[in-house]
């Protein structure tokens, strides 16, 4: 355990000594709060058209969480597309480069070591990224007079944190592969892309017979993708299901790559 | 100290290194020789744990490699060729993260990093960037990190490549002053270096060993460049002749 913190450290520091850390902090920061403007304005400029006479009953079905922290949460999880492969992209990849690895793998450190302090550094950061966003909800209660349920709020996030963290494996997965840091970022987006919009693609093959067989190929996409299983925590809907599919997640994208990084030295 | 017997390494269908087989004794300086591409580094990177040995047993300093990896681990010092520097940090900084993944404990650490900055001549850029150093003092870090949890087995892959004729007759002292407490593999291609501070010298050739013997008794007839032509020349021949290498045609002389 004390290898693990001694590295996971290690990745901290390193984080904050190069420019990444603060200029992903910064970036993400800066849209997160563009993006809650854009949603204020626009939940405004929505209800007072409900609120004219001749829409009749439409202001009813308007309300704060559908219709404002919804929309925020997911301008977010796009940012976190972006984001979290930019903190992820150097973790093996600059190993690689600078010929370090070769220092961590003759060390008496064990390889599920090196990955777990790597990943932890990659959680802690993402889980930093996101605290400030946590004023936009708290903003919107405290102007609400807390008259929306603040659960879907508060389950949202939670929703977002897990979201960064798939993201995170999965970019560490893509770090394993290459010395080049802009592959593993291209790799590790498109990689976050397909889980995505697999949901999006579940419309064209719904049904799928083979020979005989029908299988329900969209109910199995959808099955896989991260935004089907993000969607509930939005409104406030925490599922077993969905806990256990990201916890899955994570650790298979771990598991491959410690695959990938212990078939490399099998050479 | 080192048992190495039958090793293999294959990467698909190139063998890199071909049953070799050798044995190192306490407190000897060996030197590893052969051209460009014989297998040294590939041997080196076997005996560390960096890569797996496709077959055959490596021992050292009593452990089994593929039994006890940590234990070997930890009886090892490593300076692969190009020394493993984080060039974020500054040299204090690295040698300590090295001394704790190593197994120290913090107090330890700060030692150790004493100590190894002192015998490699790092006090004065002690805190100054790994990145900002010159190719030399980026050598005597990587040598510093190598020595840093003092394990008895050194294995230094071209300590002395890239340094200006001073900086090499410095490693060459701090090497020739480890003797006796440790032993140590190190490879070159400067063959006055094995002269100078090795006891034992092993030639490689694809792969193969083609010699391995005391100094005193390589150079018995000859200095030690000619006798290592008269090896890889003769390994050379006999590889040109073998069934399948082109050659295979001529006459024989």
């Amino acid at each position: 355990m004390s290898a693990t913190w001694v590295l996971y450290m290690k990745e901290i520091k390193s984080l904050f000594s190069s420019w990444i850390a603060y200029v992903i902090f910064i970036a993400f920061t800066l849209l997160a709060g563009l993006s809650f403007n854009i949603t204020v304005q626009i939940f405004e400029i929505m209800t007072k058209y409900a609120d004219s006479p001749e829409q009749g009953a439409a202001r009813a079905s308007m309300n704060v969480i559908d219709d404002l922290v919804s929309p925020l949460y997911q301008m977010i999880f796009m940012l976190l597309f972006i984001m979290v492969p930019a903190i992820t992209m150097r973790l093996f990849a600059e190993e690689k480069k600078q010929r370090t690895e070769e220092l961590l793998l003759t060390s008496p450190v064990r390889m599920s070591e090196i990955l777990l302090a790597k990943y932890l550094a990659a959680a802690s950061l993402i889980t930093l990224l996101l605290l400030p966003a946590a004023i936009f909800p708290a903003i919107v209660y405290h102007y609400t007079s807390g008259v929306p349920d603040w659960g879907p709020m508060v389950s949202g996030y939670l929703g977002l944190l897990l979201l960064g963290y798939c993201l995170a494996a999965i970019g560490v997965f893509a770090s394993s592969l290459t010395e080049n840091q802009i592959v593993a970022f291209v790799f590790a987006a498109a990689l976050e892309m397909i889980f995505f919009i697999m949901a999006q693609a579940t419309i064209m093959f719904d049904v799928v017979k083979i020979g005989g067989i029908s299988i329900n190929m969209g109910a199995f996409l959808r099955a896989f993708s991260l935004s089907d299983h993000f969607a509930p925590l939005l409104t406030g809907i925490i599922k077993f299901s969905d806990l256990l599919y990201f916890a899955s997640f994570i650790v298979f994208w771990l598991w491959a790559t410690r695959q990938s990084l212990e078939s490399e030295r099998w050479g | 100290m080192i048992e190495v017997e039958h090793l293999w390494k294959i990467y698909g269908d190139f063998v890199a290194v071909k049953d070799i087989s050798f044995q190192v004794k306490q407190g000897e300086i060996t030197g590893f020789l052969g051209p460009n591409g014989a297998g040294k580094t590939t041997t080196m990177r076997v005996l560390t744990g960096f890569m797996p040995a496709s077959r055959g047993k490596v021992k050292v300093a009593g452990f089994d490699l593929t039994k006890d990896s940590m234990a070997v681990r930890r009886s090892i010092g490593y300076l692969p060729e190009q020394p493993p520097l984080y060039l974020d940090m500054n040299v204090e900084e690295y040698l300590i993260f090295v001394a704790r993944i190593k197994g120290l404990d913090k107090k330890k650490a700060r030692e150790s990093a004493e100590r190894v900055i002192e015998t490699c001549g790092l006090t004065e850029m002690r805190r100054r960037l790994i990145g900002k150093l010159s190719r030399g003092y980026r050598q005597r870090t990587g040598l510093a990190q190598a020595l840093i949890h003092d394990p008895p087995v050194l294995i230094l892959d071209e300590p002395t490549v890239g340094l200006d004729p001073r900086q090499i007759s410095e490693i060459r002292n701090l090497i020739h002053n480890l003797a006796g407490g440790h032993t140590v593999i190190l490879s070159t291609h400067v063959l006055s270096e094995v002269t100078l501070i090795c006891q034992r010298v092993i030639i490689i050739n694809r792969g193969e060993i083609r010699a391995d013997d005391s100094l005193e008794n390589l150079t018995r007839d000859g200095d030690l460049e000619r006798q290592f032509l008269r090896i890889i020349g003769d390994a050379e021949r006999e590889h040109a002749e073998e069934p399948g290498h082109g050659a295979a045609g001529e006459a024989r002389p």
